[in-house]
């Protein structure tokens, strides 16, 4: 008769139980990795990557995936796509027991509490398996980096730049892109006007909680998320800087975005709102200005001519405004069976050849050799520059907890939807990074 | 070979009379019932009962990503918990919400599969299998999959809901979003919710509803009594163990609900859509504070369980002073 009840009991406890039967699962060594090859093993090498990677680079897995199969030749390997709402739910399960993932692909902000509590396995001898590691990006390095040791493998970055439609910029009779911010706001409400009979018009599509816009507009004001002081962190945004950047991306969204303030940039994917028509700028990853006319994935082909893209502007007189440094890392999990597999793998897929593959998607490269390239490649050049002067989220073990209790998400999502004031969301936001980042 | 068939066990609140087998040769009957309901016994002390006892435990553990991912064992921390929750005013709020979405979707299903399963016994027998067939797919669609398919028609950008109010003179549903505000938000969930438990419910009333002998109605008809008094009368009270049954039941399903309130909300519920059964689920593997979410789960059963004795207790009370 409770059965229903029982489930999520048995869910908990499905997990303690896996828990403790894994035993010796930190027996993983942190020697180095030979990934000579093995044209007998045989057995199945599990990727996780993030759905990006599926709408984005196809191409790219599947390249890795062969240039693998050329020193395993008779591994399988099973790439199953995760979407970034829940896949740290997921990967916490699966790592209890002992069916785990082998390679795992983890975004740079998540990483701290997982490097710390050995999940995944130490790579600090074997960083010769990977194509120029002795270059590689700063900020996913670091991100990578705990206690001295490396623990995992940077695998792209990308930072965010403004794409908007030509078409709809002339007919509103804006001759070249915005260079500050109220030019932005200028021209947004020229455009509204130009479009005032479409009803699902957005001159600028901004979900209420895409909290790494917001944060931009904090950092561009001069604030930030948490500093650390004497060994406690101290949260910035109840700052008079960070009300102020807030109070200006509300702006934003109020005057010029039709975009609901309960939604994310991921749900749905902006790029296929962007592809639907009615939008004419949207602040998103590199690749994402590309998804908006691809044949296919929401995408909408006949825009293919009228995608252009420029830096965000900044409101404090800056060249640009300061974009996340988004990105992500491969990491090999620490029970994973075949470390040398996982390791041949990962390094097929952060070869030089790959990240080219990467790059001519959208995004930046891996590492500072080939951001170099990147920043001469006038369709890249915008991203490349972005991804020089960008933000970071606090290095603490905590951070993980913020983003996977969404504080950050519900609080702006209360300031754009106007449920609460700027200085009072701010307020209880700060008090939850604090809490989170210093631990109960 | 026994004696005591006229009462449905579970109901009688006396103990049988004993029974006196003349010859005892053979095993005790009682020893052969509790031989019998052994297997039964024995798979749910493995399948629910060790669950059970696991969450129980993991309760006043201290349980982190390290020990998850280690396999070392546990801190015990006593009733710290229990402690801890008691202690937080944000708990008291998702009880308070819990049960007001509880009595609400409770209410409106077992009012719905009355008025449905009253309909059924009044139908033309190909309608009344037109209803039945449409309620066994309904109750076979997955929570999931049905509350993705409510999600798209309440969807903001593309949703079939808003432009189809939108289609009214002088009414702008573009880009309504439903869930905004917690209140319309439980609305949607609400409809899902009670969408997919009334096809058990009415069933099961119907089933009951064609029990209750013609002759009573009939009776009742000819003394001149209205459907309304007939139903209140007659009907109501003979189904009464039936009610009792789906009450429970649905309580308990309404109070854990969890699929519809996480599918609805994309797997980050906001705070103010945190139902016990969510925010169990968001301690423990959102903010990875396992024994916390056990603590709360535990409560949770708790609670369910007073409700439940109660409550059976209190229909079985009425049933007896009739």
């Amino acid at each position: 008769m409770k059965h229903r009840l029982m489930a999520a009991a048995a869910l908990a406890a499905v997990l303690v139980g896996a828990a403790g039967c894994g035993t010796g699962g930190t027996a993983a060594g942190s020697g180095p990795i030979d990934t000579k090859g093995d044209p007998n093993a045989s057995g199945t090498l599990k990727v996780w990557l993030q759905v990006d990677a599926q709408s984005g680079w196809p191409n790219a897995v599947k390249a890795a995936t062969t240039s693998f199969h050329r020193t395993y030749p008779k591994v399988k390997v099973q790439v199953s796509y995760q979407s970034w709402t829940d896949h740290l739910t997921k990967l916490d399960a699966a790592l209890t027991g002992s069916d785990v993932p082998d390679v795992v692909e983890m975004g740079d902000t998540e990483t701290t509490s997982y490097l710390a509590n050995g999940a995944f396995r130490d790579l600090t001898r074997s960083t010769n398996l990977f194509a120029d590691a002795a270059h590689w990006n700063t900020g996913l390095k670091a991100s990578c980096t705990y206690a001295g040791h490396v623990y995992c493998v940077p695998y792209y970055s990308g930072s965010r730049i403004v794409f908007y439609r030509k078409d709809m910029f002339a007919k509103a009779g804006i001759s070249a892109p915005p260079r500050t911010l109220n030019e932005l706001m200028a021209d947004g409400a020229k455009l509204n006007r130009t479009y005032r009979t479409d009803p699902k018009f957005s001159a600028f599509y901004l979900p209420g909680k895409f909290w790494y816009s917001a944060m931009s507009f904090v950092l561009d004001a001069g604030g930030d998320i948490a500093t650390k002081k004497g060994g406690r962190w101290v949260g910035g945004l109840d700052s008079k800087a960070a009300i102020r950047g807030l109070t200006q991306w509300k702006a934003l969204s109020d005057k010029l975005s039709r975009a609901s303030k309960t939604n994310d940039e991921a749900h749905p994917q902006q790029y296929t709102v962007m592809a639907a028509g009615h939008v004419a700028m949207m602040y998103g990853l590199g690749w994402e200005g590309s998804s908006v006319y691809a044949d296919g994935n929401g995408g909408n082909p006949k825009l293919k001519d009228s995608i252009g893209s420029f830096a965000m502007p900044s409101g404090s007189g800056k060249d640009a405004m300061q974009s996340f440094a988004g990105g992500s890392d491969l990491a090999i999990t620490a029970k994973s069976a075949h470390p040398d597999w996982a390791a041949a793998w990962t390094a097929a897929m952060t070869s030089a050849d790959n990240e080219q593959l990467l790059m001519k998607a959208g995004n930046v490269p891996n590492t500072t050799t080939l951001l170099k390239q990147a920043a001469a490649d006038p369709t890249l050049a915008p991203a490349a520059a972005s991804a020089k002067d960008s933000w970071m989220v606090p290095i603490a073990t905590g951070w993980p907890k913020v983003e996977k209790s969404s504080i950050l998400q519900n609080g702006l999502s209360d300031i754009a939807s106007g449920k609460r004031s700027v200085a009072a969301a701010c307020r209880q936001m700060n008090d939850q990074v604090e809490q989170s980042l210093n631990g109960s | 070979m026994t004696t005591d068939t006229d009462t449905p066990v579970g109901l009688d609140r006396e103990a049988p009379p004993p029974v006196r087998p003349r010859r005892r040769s053979r095993l005790a009957p009682r020893t052969v019932g509790y031989l019998l309901i052994a297997p039964t016994v024995v798979v749910l002390a493995v399948v629910q009962g060790y669950p059970l006892v696991k969450l129980a435990l993991l309760s006043v553990q201290d349980l982190s990503q390290r020990e998850l991912f280690s396999g070392l064992p546990a801190p015990f921390v006593g009733l710290r918990n229990y402690a801890t929750i008691l202690g937080d005013p944000d708990f008291y709020l998702v009880v308070a919400r819990t049960v007001v979405f509880t009595v609400a979707n409770v209410a409106l299903t077992l009012v719905l599969a009355t008025a449905l399963a009253l309909v059924m016994r009044a139908a033309s027998r190909w309608c009344r299998l037109l209803l039945t067939v449409v309620l066994v797919c309904v109750w076979a669609m997955p929570q999931v999959v049905s509350t993705l398919v409510f999600n798209w028609l309440f969807d903001y950008e593309f949703g079939v809901v808003n432009w189809l109010i939108g289609r009214l003179p002088g009414v702008d549903f573009n880009g309504h979003d439903w869930y905004a505000n917690a209140v319309s938000g439980f609305g949607v969930i609400t409809l899902i919710v009670v969408w997919g438990a009334i096809p058990f419910v009415a069933i099961t009333l119907y089933a009951g509803l064609s029990q209750v002998p013609r002759e009573l109605t009939e009776a009742a008809v000819v003394d001149g009594a209205s459907g309304r008094q007939i139903f209140v009368r007659i009907t109501y009270p003979i189904l009464r163990p039936i009610y009792t049954i789906v009450t429970v039941l649905s309580v308990i399903w309404d109070f854990q609900v969890f699929n519809q309130v996480w599918v609805a909300r994309g797997g980050r519920p906001e705070p103010e859509y945190q139902t016990l059964g969510v925010y169990s689920f968001v301690r423990a593997f959102g903010v990875n504070e396992y024994s916390l979410g056990a603590a709360i789960a535990v409560v949770t059963v708790l609670l369910l369980l007073i409700f439940t004795v109660f409550y059976i207790r209190q229909s079985l009370r009425t049933g007896e002073a009739d």
